[in-house]
């Protein structure tokens, strides 16, 4: 059993890991015992930190979502309708749909994406671009991506969820050789670009 | 308006969801107030207060209500509560900076972890530990803390997540992980850990 199959099943279980396994590896292997602790003391002082509501809270929140629902949008406390929102939205898109339209169109004409079914990069230089990584799937496969770019263009489905972001990947393609375990140095920093 | 009915607090979530939309008052209000805690706490860790909190689960609880016809029923009556407050939340994130955490000089010593106990001496050690928590999780990205969030504190399954966030169970999976272990090597060395 890998270490990181220890690590990555001891933060989000999945009841598919055989416990008996994973409590000895965990009871010989100096790295993940000391994880191990440091996720029962994690868990503790998230217990531990727990705030609740303060006493009354409720009540005094309900009744300003009594009096906005008994005093529609004219009242101080509530925010505009969500009616009067919808019908200038409407406006609005109804007004730049068409130029919308012919822009998407131009874009789509000048487009030189990879089509090889995933998702397009785009023109614009990426700091990642190019930059491989090994992505853990919660599968048997260890596959590494190839990223295009950290950044989402509008309408576009993500690829891959990893790291708190969601990449936009230029190549997918298995990793033959044994797993290893995720750079989360890497990661971090390129989280950290993204932000 | 008809009167709730005697042990409506005992109905089930979709049986008050029906009598809601049909006007019980009282049936509305029951249905709130049963998950008003859990949006409360949700909320309070995505904000770091009190004030903004409040403040996140009044503005989603009035968006609850006046669109609780568009709630379909494909998920749990909680999950898409949940789901509005984490847009509430992320919206008065970025319309107010997360309040400044005060953080502690890191200990330099390894003495035994804190006690932490019931004992009213020990409040404001229960702040500090609180503050610490709130400094690591304010140096993840929006989507990871909630991501985290509506696992560690909501208690909600991978799939709920999934469903109240819009991603793939896979992607909620690998942030929980990365969340754990980012938050664990921020803390490690504090008096937190």
């Amino acid at each position: 059993m890998r270490c990181l199959d220890v690590t990555r099943e001891l933060a989000v279980p999945t009841g598919l890991v055989d416990s008996a396994e994973l409590n000895r590896h965990v009871a010989s292997c100096p790295h993940c015992s000391v994880w191990a602790r440091r996720a029962r003391q994690f868990d503790r002082l998230w217990e531990n930190t727990r705030v609740e509501a303060p006493d009354a809270a409720f009540d005094g929140l309900w009744s300003n979502v009594r009096r906005a629902l008994d005093n529609p949008p004219e009242a101080a406390e509530t925010r505009p309708s969500i009616a009067s929102s919808r019908m200038r939205w409407r406006m609005a898109v109804a007004v730049l749909a068409p130029a919308a339209a012919l822009l998407v169109a131009a874009l789509l004409l000048f487009d030189r994406g990879d089509r090889n079914g995933l998702a397009l990069g785009h023109d614009k230089k990426s700091p990642v671009q190019g930059k491989v990584i090994p992505i853990p799937f919660w599968t048997d496969k260890e596959v590494e991506v190839r990223l295009a770019s950290l950044e989402i263009e509008p309408g576009q489905c993500s690829i891959f969820g990893w790291a708190g972001q969601e990449f936009v990947v230029e190549k997918r393609f298995e990793n033959t050789s044994n797993a290893v375990s995720p750079d989360l140095d890497v990661l971090n920093a390129l989280e950290g670009m993204a932000q | 308006m008809p009167e709730s009915q005697a042990g409506v607090l005992w109905t089930s979530d979709e049986q008050l969801v029906k009598l809601a939309r049909e006007g019980d008052r009282p049936a509305l209000e029951e249905l709130f107030r049963r998950h008003f805690d859990v949006a409360y706490r949700v909320a309070h860790r995505l904000l770091g207060n009190e004030q903004d909190a409040l403040d996140a689960v009044q503005d989603a609880m009035l968006k609850a209500v006046q669109h609780l016809n568009d709630f379909g029923g494909r998920s749990e009556f909680r999950t898409w509560l949940l789901k509005i407050v984490n847009h509430a939340a992320l919206d008065a994130g970025r319309r107010r900076r997360r309040r400044p955490t005060v953080r502690l000089v890191e200990s330099e010593s390894n003495g035994p972890e804190p006690a932490i106990t019931d004992d009213p001496a020990q409040g404001l050690q229960r702040d500090d530990l609180r503050r610490l928590l709130d400094g690591a999780l304010d140096k993840l990205s929006p989507t990871t803390r909630a991501t985290f969030v509506l696992f560690a504190e909501a208690d909600l399954g991978y799939k709920e997540i999934a469903e109240c966030l819009g991603v793939p169970i896979g992607t909620v999976m690998s942030r929980i992980f990365y969340a754990r272990h980012n938050l664990q090597s921020f803390l490690e060395g504090t008096d937190a850990l």
